[in-house]
């Protein structure tokens, strides 16, 4: 299996170290940028640098944030406006060092997703959520037209309770539905709509999906090791689930329900 | 007339271009019938008239024109735009194409037409990689004729390997690509090119491993050359 050696000692750096939104500030189209690098240790001579780019497109442009010289964790708006699609943008975190005359970059982080204001990041705006009267279990997920379908026994409403109303359904239910996308996202013969997949990508690399495990998804490499899909797997089931907090709310039901015996 | 596809004219788009290979001649009559069939598109304002073009010089930046003059750079991300674009330019792209083999000019990747999400394909659009080459250069055409010289209906090597980045396909790198393939003295593609040692895969390859570990976007032609290994002294 293919493997990358990082002979120059780049660190990649955590996802939750940068963020980027794009607001809108006296009707100019803005991007927040917000990182934090203190606990790298890099050398404080570094460049920071930011590529954005319209995912889809030629269209990138490239942004000096200046040195890391003071060691804090730093903020930056920055004026996209002139960026014709800036529906889809995406960014890259590069911090240079100049040595033996080479910009050598010493840390980077690579498909930074901005959000927008409204956005709406959780996952059912994205898995399509279906009653579905026939179901023998309570959920079910299903590739339908090679998209992936969380469909949910419907009876009298149960669907719309459990979905929006049930408090532990989500946090039991999403990791596992999550887990089964990403099943899908790997298999080399399932039946996949480019479409969602290319948006599953997406998701899956917001929630730290290695670009490794990415190019084997896009390969259709039938060789694939199972201990290390496992171990992605859970990875990103872990990223999720601490992402939206779910053990937090699941805390808070015992809570309650303590409170109200 | 300038239009963006509904998700159903979208649909019957690919469909159309499902027959390239197999009646061809029906596919260039069915393109321009769909991009007229106002149930397929919704009409945007302005107007564009269509032209006998060849190069991708030339469409680049008539469709530059056409774009900005009509204020829809805000439409240039959308693919339903430059598959209608694709399919209304279609028929007069293909007879303007000197080459006699209908099926080569058409080309049997339905990518060339038909833009999707999968944005590994992108720079294959026929109608569309022009016009991001010219305008993301910076309009600029000097620095990246490697990717605007050639033919529209025959992009060739230089393109697919150079567009088919977006770390290659603007600034510095842009301009090296076209400083070692491009010749403007016959204002072409230089002849062998595509002959390794020094050829477009090779430049891929080099630039491919310098990826994660040189900030190489940063760097100026010049300090590129002096990167460059021995194998593209041929083209320097």
């Amino acid at each position: 299996m293919k493997s990358a050696v990082n002979l120059t000692g780049r660190v990649d750096f955590p996802r939750e170290n940068v963020a980027a939104q794009v607001t809108f500030d006296g009707g100019v189209q803005k991007m927040a940028v917000e990182w934090d690098l203190t606990t790298l240790n890099l050398p404080k001579d570094c460049e920071i640098k930011l590529d954005v780019w319209a995912s889809g497109t030629y269209e990138m442009k490239r942004f000096f944030l200046g040195l890391l010289s003071s060691g804090k964790g730093k903020e930056e708006d920055i004026d996209v406006s002139e960026m014709r699609n800036s529906e889809h943008l995406k960014c890259r975190f590069v911090v240079t060092k100049v040595q033996s005359g080479l910009p050598m970059i010493v840390a980077q982080l690579d498909q930074i997703s901005v959000s927008r204001l409204g956005d709406d990041d959780d996952l059912t705006s994205i898995l399509k959520i279906v009653p579905d009267p026939d179901l023998t279990s309570v959920w079910d997920l299903r590739i339908v037209d090679g998209d992936p379908e969380l469909r949910i026994k419907e009876k009298d409403g149960m669907s719309s309770y459990l979905k929006s109303e049930a408090p532990l359904f989500n946090p039991l239910v999403l990791p596992e539905a999550l887990g089964k996308v990403f099943d899908w996202f790997i298999a080399s013969d399932d039946e996949k709509n480019m479409d969602s997949f290319e948006e599953w990508k997406l998701v899956f690399r917001e929630l730290g999906c290695d670009e490794e495990i990415i190019t084997i998804a896009e390969s259709d490499n039938s060789e694939i090791d199972t201990d290390l899909l496992v171990m992605e797997r859970r990875k990103i089931q872990a990223s999720f689930v601490s992402r939206h907090s779910f053990f937090d709310s699941i805390e808070s039901q015992m809570e309650n329900a303590r409170s109200a015996e | 007339m300038l239009g963006v596809f509904n998700e159903k004219g979208q649909e019957h788009w690919l469909n159309v271009l499902s027959e390239t290979q197999t009646n061809p001649e029906r596919v260039l009559v069915n393109a321009t019938n769909l991009a007229m069939n106002e149930k397929m598109f919704v009409k945007l304002p302005g107007t564009m008239d269509l032209r006998p073009l060849t190069r991708r010089l030339d469409l680049a930046k008539y469709l530059d024109l056409v774009i900005t003059s009509n204020d829809l750079l805000p439409l240039t991300g959308d693919n339903k735009f430059w598959n209608w674009m694709a399919a209304r330019w279609m028929q007069i792209l293909v007879e303007s194409d000197p080459r006699k083999n209908l099926k080569r000019k058409i080309g049997k990747e339905v990518e060339r037409w038909a833009l999707s999400s999968n944005t590994l394909n992108y720079h294959r659009h026929l109608v569309s990689s022009p016009f991001f080459a010219f305008v993301d250069n910076e309009r600029n055409a000097d620095k990246a004729m490697c990717l605007l010289s050639t033919p529209i209906c025959e992009p060739g090597e230089v393109v697919e390997k150079i567009a088919g980045k977006k770390a290659f396909s603007t600034g510095s790198v842009c301009e090296l690509a076209t400083h070692l393939y491009y010749d403007p003295v016959s204002d072409g593609i230089k002849p062998g090119v595509t002959v390794p040692p020094g050829h477009p895969k090779g430049f891929s390859r080099f630039f491919g491993q310098l990826d994660n570990n040189v900030d190489y976007q940063s760097m100026t032609k010049e300090q590129l050359i002096s990167i460059l290994p021995n194998s593209f002294d041929k083209w320097k």
